[in-house]
């Protein structure tokens, strides 16, 4: 009886997890040390924003990618950010003391070397040693990630360091800065002094080359991994104009825009972003275009960046938007490098991040937003009539639901008699009321869109439509919702996808739930708060100081581009709120042949 | 705190204005039509003409529990006994569960045996009512509201009131019937500068009753006068109004005099006596080139009243093949035509005059204008003064289309 009791009481009260498992994920040491300390400290530590602030403080160095792991095995950081900012400047002064500098001894550098990439136990990286081909022979060795070098490229350089050198042997000290002046072949090659530079080149498929006596290591461009060709814009997608779109590798990026841009004007600045992982940042701009003060900032906030690891330069805008709390995008992220061309050539900046196909254009306002650069292709009067519809859709995207609701709620006198009736009629044997039946198309259609861009290959493509169709089909069969809401929902669903920037489209998506909460408390009285709400948060953002509504918001030179395209030839000016060096496109008619002026006679003589 | 502080000043808002005044469309009966009827002692009959929207929106099929006809039917009748229109709302409430709602009514009719006593209190009372659209028309039926309202069952159109928006637009080629709107009507009870008409409707008696029109006249019947088909519902002369009183009617063809000079015409056949060849008939669209200017000259001991028609008609029909587009010819037709416009014009402000006591034409407001303030106005008596007014009419007849022929061929006989 009272071992029944016993175990009883043993099921239904916790029991530590017998040791089933070989392995637990045990709380680390800073964990255990917080939690025993009390809570006391753990609430001090936590209330204290500024104490990640320390963190950042610390100079670059001293988050050496290299040293991480060697230094501190086993160790988190994400806790103690105060004890780890310590840590990190008692360390500090390492590099400097000249650990971290390339030795003149090669057994130490190599020492050095397998200590940073722990080898032999880390199979990428590849060490060779060799022997110099001079006169007194020299040892050396290189150092490179399996991979990510191009082996072709190696084996020439090894050729021409092994087997073609016949230069006399170079003074203690000096050889590596001798053989990159007389040996070696590559394009890029260049001095490192210290372990950070090198193993920064060697993480991005440069090889090192480290030889007996000498202080610094070569480091010789070998980058040669696989990357996808360059090929059709998938997101962005037009008609005419160039079928171009940015892909993975940067230098490829930076190549695309460049080819375009043909100005020894346009700068490419490369900054690196992320603490413990880096990636190459590219700012490109046009320097006798770009506004300076613009140029700088934006070269401020990517540098100030002191993010873990950014992958995606989706990532980089939300650490250097203005207001990360605004629904509206404050950047424009664009794949086709026809429209980052454009937009330089107006005096923005571009943005490139290594691994990421896309680019970041900054400043941008809500009306560059719904632009795609296919009007300026087009003629005027198409690309009017495309802006047009686009600035339609737009507004229908946002209001549309919001607008049936207060009107079939509560202004029902607005709406023709027979379409009130027809309203009416079709809502009959629907059982929930209007909000409901609209939260819920609402809902399903943002289901297909997510499960057709999640489902994998050729269904994905189908489900939308066929699930669309019979999902509405069916709801109206079934008596959930009305026929007139399945039109009215996928009216919405097509206007939304007509707004080219995808971010954009997604604010506009959240901030219809809104409108039609609006609408079903309040009718049009709330969709007008709403409106109201909406333009004084818009029009209070800046993209990168720029006001977000310009040229509307606060009144400026209008400009032909904006809500109409008006003939290129009458856009004499570059978009006023930019502030661009030059505001001048051209001072006049840019068809100097009308006239007869210009164009004829050059041309004749 | 900050936060909560910002959160229930946006909510509160919400709250205290918010959603109570919602209306599911399922909830609310829509009247498109309302009849009123003289009822017993001082009460009223009120019609009401409720939309069934499931019929109208066709998903009606298989809907009714054996009555599958009566789910059908598009319009639904309900007539109760009330003092005032608006206490009859509730006792409808009492059979139907859905709102009464006044929102989509686009007709008040009323019965000649009301209107005769006097439509003030029903009218006043459904302005002052909120749900009540100014752009509804009114109606003066000739016998029972409540019967026409039941014969009223639009064939072409789904509901009757696009059946009254569609008969409003079409008294544009006729201008046989005037278009009175509910806030138009109201105004002219309350202001004495202009008396009110109501369009007549009634249903038809049949086509063997009526009488041929006079020469030179078109439509010169009281609604359910016209032969036509019977138990079809007309929409075809006036109902003139003293005050919120109606005192007479005018026909078709009157109707049409009154639309010329209060300008509200656009256009209409006529069809006139041949001045050349006597007992032929001759057709012509008469057309309003522009709107009639009315002076009002109040120098005198009575009024003076100066109307200018300009009128542009086109040759229709000629059946005596004269040569009516010669420029001599043409100046012959315009004189007699002038002519008659004239004398009908005439005949009819003299019928106002005298027999109806009424300015239905709205010379008041010509009036009104050379008053400096509303008490002389008022003091001025336009209501007994007009009956003493001199009319002065010129018709301006310009024909400036013959249709599309230009030299008739003298048909071999």
């Amino acid at each position: 009886m009272k071992n029944i009791l016993k175990n009883l009481v043993k099921i239904i009260s916790y029991q530590p997890n017998p040791d089933r498992e070989s392995f637990v994920l045990r709380e680390n040491e800073y964990d255990r040390k917080a939690m025993q300390s009390g809570k006391k400290d753990e609430g001090r530590d936590s209330g204290r924003p500024g104490a990640s602030g320390g963190n950042g403080d610390q100079p670059p160095g001293a988050d050496d990618p290299g040293s991480g792991p060697a230094v501190q095995p086993g160790v988190s950081r994400r806790r103690p950010l105060r004890k780890a900012a310590k840590a990190g400047q008692k360390k500090d002064p390492d590099p400097e003391d000249g650990e971290g500098r390339v030795s003149s001894r090669l057994d130490r550098n190599r020492k050095k070397i397998e200590e940073i990439y722990g080898l032999p136990a880390n199979r990428d990286i590849v060490l060779r040693e060799f022997t110099l081909g001079t006169d007194p022979p020299l040892k050396a060795f290189m150092v490179y990630i399996d991979g990510l070098a191009d082996r072709a490229t190696q084996v020439r350089l090894l050729q021409d360091l092994m087997i073609f050198a016949g230069v006399p042997g170079p003074g203690a000290g000096k050889s590596a800065s001798l053989i990159m002046k007389k040996m070696l072949p590559g394009s890029q090659v260049k001095l490192a002094e210290t372990f950070e530079e090198v193993v920064y080149a060697v993480n991005y498929g440069d090889t090192a080359f480290f030889f007996d006596g000498s202080g610094s290591a070569l480091v010789v461009e070998t980058k040669g991994w696989d990357k996808r060709a360059v090929g059709r814009p998938e997101t962005e997608q037009t008609v005419t104009g160039p079928q171009e779109a940015f892909v993975e590798n940067l230098r490829s990026n930076t190549a695309l825009i460049r080819r375009i841009v043909r100005s020894e004007k346009l700068y490419t600045e490369f900054f690196q972003v992320g603490t413990r992982i880096k990636s190459d940042a590219a700012v490109m701009y046009l320097k006798d275009l770009a506004n300076p003060d613009l140029v700088a900032e934006v070269k401020r906030r990517i540098s100030g960046v002191k993010a873990d690891f950014v992958t995606d330069v989706g990532m980089l805008e939300q650490y250097i938007e203005d207001n990360p709390y605004n629904l509206n995008p404050q950047t424009m992220i664009t794949e086709k490098p026809d429209r980052v061309a454009a937009a330089l050539a107006e005096g923005r900046v571009a943005v490139l991040l290594s691994g990421s196909p896309f680019s970041l254009v900054v400043p941008v306002s809500m009306y560059t937003q719904l632009h795609t650069g296919e009007e300026t292709y087009l003629r005027w009067q198409y690309g009017t009539f495309l802006r047009l519809i686009r600035n339609f859709s737009f507004y229908l995207a946002l209001l549309l639901p919001g607008i049936y609701l207060s009107v079939s709620l509560y202004h029902q006198e607005m709406v023709p008699t027979e379409l009130l009736l027809a309203i009416a009629g079709n809502r009959e044997r629907v059982p929930f009321p209007t909000i409901i039946e609209m939260l819920l198309m609402e809902f399903s259609f943002e289901l297909v869109r997510e499960a057709g861009l999640r489902i994998p290959g050729i269904i994905g493509s189908t489900i939308g439509i066929v699930g669309a169709l019979i999902l509405g089909q069916a709801a109206v069969q079934a008596n959930i919702v009305s026929p007139i809401l399945v039109v009215l929902v996928a009216v919405t669903g097509l206007a939304s996808f007509s707004i080219p920037s995808f971010s954009l489209a997604f604010s506009v998506r959240i901030y219809r739930f809104f409108y039609i909460l609006m609408g079903a408390l309040l009718g049009f009285y709330g969709i007008t708060i709403g409106l109201f709400m909406q333009i004084l948060l818009t029009a209070n953002l800046k993209s990168f100081g720029m006001p977000y509504l310009a040229p509307s918001g606060p009144r400026t030179h209008p400009g032909l581009d904006v809500i109409y395209r008006l003939p290129l030839f009458l856009q004499r000016r570059r978009p006023d709120p930019l502030n661009p060096l030059d505001d001048v496109r051209a001072s006049g008619d840019p068809r100097g042949w009308v006239d007869g002026k210009e164009g004829g006679h050059e041309g004749q003589g | 705190m900050r936060g909560a502080k910002i959160f229930f000043s946006l909510v509160v808002p919400l709250i205290l204005a918010g959603c109570w005044g919602s209306r599911e469309t399922d909830e609310i009966a829509y009247v498109l039509a309302m009849g009123f009827d003289k009822g017993p002692g001082k009460n009223i009959i009120v019609t009401f003409q409720i939309a069934n929207p499931k019929s109208i929106a066709g998903t009606a099929t298989g809907g009714g529990t054996g009555g599958g006809g009566a789910a059908a039917r598009p319009l639904l009748n309900i007539s109760t006994i009330a003092p005032l229109p608006i206490g009859a709302f509730n006792l409808v409430n009492t059979e139907r569960g859905r709102e009464i709602s006044l929102l989509h009514a686009t007709a008040y009719v009323f019965s000649e045996e009301l209107a005769r006593e006097g439509l003030h209190d029903y009218i006043v009372p459904l302005q002052r009512y909120r749900e009540t659209r100014g752009t509804a028309y009114v109606f003066v039926c000739r016998g029972k509201a409540r019967d026409f309202l039941d014969k009223n069952q639009p064939v072409l159109e789904l509901s009757p009131s696009k059946q009254y928006e569609l008969l409003t637009k079409v008294n544009r080629l006729h201008a046989l019937s005037p278009v009175v709107r509910f806030h138009d009507f109201y105004n002219s009870i309350i202001s004495p500068a202009k008396e009110a008409v109501a369009p007549l409707v009634a249903v038809g008696a049949g086509l063997e009753t009526g009488r041929p029109p006079g020469p030179g006249k078109l439509g010169d019947y009281l609604a359910g006068d016209l032969p036509s088909n019977k138990g079809e519902p007309q929409f075809i002369g006036a109902a003139v109004f003293r005050r919120d009183k109606m005192v007479g009617t005018l026909t078709g063809d009157e109707t049409r005099y009154l639309n010329m000079i209060t300008g509200n015409m656009d256009r209409g056949f006529l069809i006139v006596d041949d001045p050349l060849a006597p007992g032929k008939p001759l057709g012509l669209t008469l057309i309003q080139a522009r709107r009639p200017t009315v002076r009002v000259g109040l120098n005198e001991e009575t009024p003076a009243l100066k109307v200018d028609l300009y009128l542009e008609p086109e040759i229709v029909g000629v059946s005596s093949d004269i040569n009516y587009e010669d420029p001599r010819l043409k100046t012959v037709l315009e004189k007699e035509l002038a002519e008659l416009v004239e004398s009908r014009c005439r005949e009819l402000i003299t019928r106002t005059q005298q027999e109806f006591r009424s300015d239905i034409f709205g010379f008041g407001r010509h009036a009104r204008t050379k008053f400096l303030t509303r008490d002389r106005w008022m003091e001025f008596r336009w209501d007994e003064a007009y009956p003493l007014a001199r009319a002065d009419i010129n018709v301006h007849v310009k024909i400036r289309r013959t249709g599309l022929i230009l030299k008739p061929h003298k048909v071999h006989r």
